[in-house]
């Protein structure tokens, strides 16, 4: 430790801490352009000058190693002074447009140019223009606006894993870009927007849309992938304007996924916003007691255990509760939130969960990807495993398709589940690395136990997990990534086969006559046998509504107060941002009324008596925010069946479109277009 | 025109000039007591409607200018001068409403409902 004196308090910092860091510690702002908490130092902008006891020039604090003893003044006539020297050079070429530029009200260098600029320019020359560069769909730039502080080339290269952007030129005639013209190949490119400290990189979807302060802000969950990174919804009346990360250093840092973040567009498209119900083979829009006649006419006349029900990938644990309830209360134990069929043993919570945490891959020396590409199914998570690849500590290797590019190296071991085996019995090195890790991770994507010899897979990465010692009171190394930020909270809620309930294959096999799908979408609708009444509640009209007899408009995730859990089983509260569309109501309340129509009497009246009764039928949902991180006290694998064996077909990836993934961002046209270019097999040349 | 006001007017005012439209400016005779200067009036062709007073003949009438302007006169930029059109079937209609169309510019809050077919 080293003890630093910042304009006369003393405080204590770590050795090889910056003097910027001791500033911060010390509860001094030190403006900055180019120094980032996450990303390297680069110390280019020259904006977080101080002057430091002896030193014959203000040095540049964000890359100045502390020693002890130092004695630092941020506030000096010396530090004024070259503070608002360097501001003047800034805005030499910088651009006076802020009252058109997207970034006004919220930019780095608008707020500090007041804070510690000088009065005017001097300068009266012909200011600098850069020609603008393409980056993609989702990012405008202006690249006169560019103060050159790297920023986003840091980003590129360190988080994101994409080196595509990089400076070309030197001086004034320095500018970024991505050398050969192309949209940048990275999910995380909305992030560039954040750390751009200027008004260089904004969204492309927002562009000349609003100002911060019209915004009303909420916070709340993203949903759209299983990360359940904390986000705000900024709105303006009736609509989503954008969506922004939050930081949750548990969860996201302060990073989002460009699917969470640009496809609230969808929001506004093939939205259900009235109840329809299907007279003479014909959906015919109607009232909601219409509706509710028409359900309980229809499911009254049917026995209980004749009745399925089946829950989506985007639904709000309450929902699932709710409908649950409802279904157990009407007889029946046929119930199902796996639409993918994941063969998910939900006899213990760690056999479906990321266990180790995400901010265990901070700790993690060794990973093993079985039937997952985290960069497409979660790519948040996927910097964090890349961040710590990058500190040299984790070894990655990975069994599924070959030639996956996760922005790091990982080792690929085979293609299927016979690669398990090989590795169980030490037949590659990479046994060997896991088994002399101290922090060893399997993680199992939620597709590889999507086949029919799912459960002999999920016992064979556990047993492999025990075997390699991943499992300790200390550490659970077993790790199970899902897809979607519903689908561990309608576990949690127990939405899973009752005693002697059907799943959803044995439901589509004809062993039900009436099917409830809360928001599923996942499976192809015309799998239901003709003849089946089906209900059909959600926000999108996507797959399954053309299908449906009933369909009862609900809410997406930014119109009600939802729980959900993201895939390491931490559960999070999304808070309503806006009204649904139209006649759509909150999932939960639509159950409630179903209820009612049915003479169903479902124990709660509002949202907290529900929310009371989740937490009273399985406490963790009683836990907002919060996670038990536990190691593994039971060895014992999922239940498995006799003579079940992995076969030895390949693995298969999930999503083989990231930005067309979900009911949401299918209905979103900046999706689209992101699928269209993203896609498109031949590459975007520089415009002849 | 009634006789009455025929006879009045030719008493106490002289006709200044007719406007495209028809109708008739007058200025009396003598300077009004308590109004300083002669009094300006227009006497209307049709239905009495201030509107129909052309630009030109308004900047007289209300004393703007010592002599009515030329209407012959034209700029390029100038459009004929129309009345309000208010209650007639030519009223504007923006282009929400009923009679134009009903088909208002998007807004905040729209959103796509989904359909059956689509």
């Amino acid at each position: 430790m080293a003890k630093v004196t910042i304009d006369g308090i003393e405080v204590e910092v770590p050795n090889g801490a910056t003097v910027l860091q001791a500033c911060e510690a010390a509860g001094k702002e030190i403006p900055r352009f180019c120094y980032h908490e996450r990303l390297s130092v680069a110390g280019n902008c020259r904006m977080c000058l101080v002057e430091v006891e002896k030193a014959p020039k203000p040095v540049a604090s964000c890359a100045y190693p502390v020693a002890d003893g130092m004695k630092v003044f941020t506030d000096s006539a010396l530090v004024r002074n070259a503070r608002r020297n360097v501001m003047e050079f800034l805005l030499i070429n910088h651009p006076l447009d802020c009252p058109i530029c997207d970034q006004g009200g919220e930019c780095d260098l608008q707020d500090q140019a007041t804070a510690y600029g000088g009065q005017g320019g001097r300068y009266r020359e012909q200011k600098r223009a850069v020609k603008d560069k393409y980056l993609g769909p989702l990012v405008k730039t202006i690249m006169t606006r560019c103060i050159q502080c790297t920023r986003c080339v840091r980003f590129a290269t360190e988080v994101a894993g994409v080196p595509e952007l990089g400076a070309t030129g030197r001086g004034e005639d320095m500018q970024i870009g991505t050398y050969v013209e192309k949209a940048l190949t990275t999910e995380l490119s909305g992030n560039l927007i954040d750390i751009c400290p200027v008004g260089a990189l904004t969204s492309r979807p927002y562009a000349f849309v609003s100002r911060p302060w019209e915004l009303r802000k909420t916070d709340s969950v993203d949903v759209l992938d299983a990360v359940g990174a904390a986000i705000r919804v900024d709105t303006r009346g009736p609509e989503v304007l954008r969506i922004l990360p939050r930081i949750n250093e548990e969860v996201n840092e302060e990073w989002m996924a460009d699917r969470g973040r640009f496809s609230f567009d969808g929001l506004k498209r093939r939205r259900l916003d009235r109840p329809w119900i299907r007279v003479e083979g014909k959906l015919k829009p109607a009232s909601w007691q219409e509706a509710f006649a028409v359900v309980a006419e229809r499911l009254k006349g049917i026995p209980g255990q004749r009745l399925g029900a089946v829950a989506g990938d985007l639904v709000d644990a309450e929902s699932a509760f709710a409908l649950r309830e409802l279904m157990v209360g009407l007889g029946s134990a046929n119930l199902d939130c796996r639409q993918d069929g994941a063969a998910i043993d939900v006899s213990r919570r760690d056999h479906y969960l990321f266990n180790s945490g995400i901010a265990g891959i901070d700790e993690a020396d060794a990973l093993l990807l079985i039937g997952t590409n985290p960069r497409k199914e979660a790519p948040v998570l996927n910097a964090r495993i890349r961040k710590r690849w990058s500190s040299g500590a984790l070894k990655v290797a990975s069994i599924g398709p070959a030639g996956l590019d996760l922005t790091y190296k990982a080792e690929h071991l085979g293609e299927g589940p016979d690669a398990l085996a090989t590795l169980r019995d030490g037949g590659h090195a990479f046994a060997e690395v896991l088994k002399g890790a101290k922090r060893p991770m399997i993680v199992l994507g939620r597709a590889a136990v999507a086949r029919p010899d799912g459960a002999a897979i999920l016992a064979a990465a556990w047993a492999l997990a025990e075997s390699v010692g991943a499992l300790t009171p200390e550490w659970h190394g077993f790790n199970m990534l899902h897809l979607f930020g519903g689908q561990v909270g309608a576990l949690d809620a127990g939405f899973v086969p009752g005693e002697g309930g059907l799943d959803l294959a044995g439901m589509l096999g004809g062993g039900v006559d009436a099917l409830w799908l809360l928001g599923a979408d996942g499976f192809e609708p015309g799998l239901i046998p003709p003849g089946t009444f089906v209900i059909y509640q959600g926000h999108h009209g996507d797959r399954a509504a053309a299908r449906a007899d009933v369909i009862l408009p609900g809410a997406a995730y930014t119109e009600k107060d939802g729980t959900y859990v993201n895939t390491e089983g931490r559960v999070q509260r999304g808070r309503m941002a806006l009204h649904p569309p139209g006649e759509a109501r909150e999932d939960w309340r639509i159950i409630r009324a179903a209820g009612a129509a049915l003479d169903v009497s479902l124990a709660f009246d509002t949202l907290d008596a529900l929310r009371a009764r989740m937490a009273a039928a399985n406490p963790v949902f009683g836990m907002v925010d919060g996670r038990i991180a536990e190691g593994c006290h039971d060895t014992a694998g999922p239940r498995l069946a006799e003579g079940a064996a992995p076969e030895a077909t390949s693995f298969t990836l999930p999503i083989t479109d990231y930005w067309q993934a979900d009911a949401i961002s299918r209905a979103s046209e900046t999706m689209a277009e992101c699928s269209r270019i993203y896609n498109d097999a031949t590459p975007k040349l520089a415009a002849e | 025109m009634s006789f009455l006001q025929r006879l009045t007017t030719g008493l106490t005012a002289s006709k200044i000039g007719t406007d495209r439209f028809g109708n008739t400016y007058y200025e009396s005779r003598k300077t009004w007591l308590g109004y300083g200067r002669k009094r300006r009036f227009v006497l209307y062709a049709g239905e009495p409607d201030p509107t129909t007073v052309p630009s030109e003949w308004h900047c007289w009438l209300h004393h703007v200018t010592d002599a009515p302007l030329s209407e012959q006169k034209r700029y390029p930029w100038q459009r004929e001068h129309q009345r309000n059109l208010t209650g007639t079937a030519q009223a504007y209609r923006p282009p929400g409403h009923d009679y134009s169309g009903a088909r208002r510019a998007p807004t905040a809050g729209d959103y796509e409902a989904w359909t059956p077919g689509g």
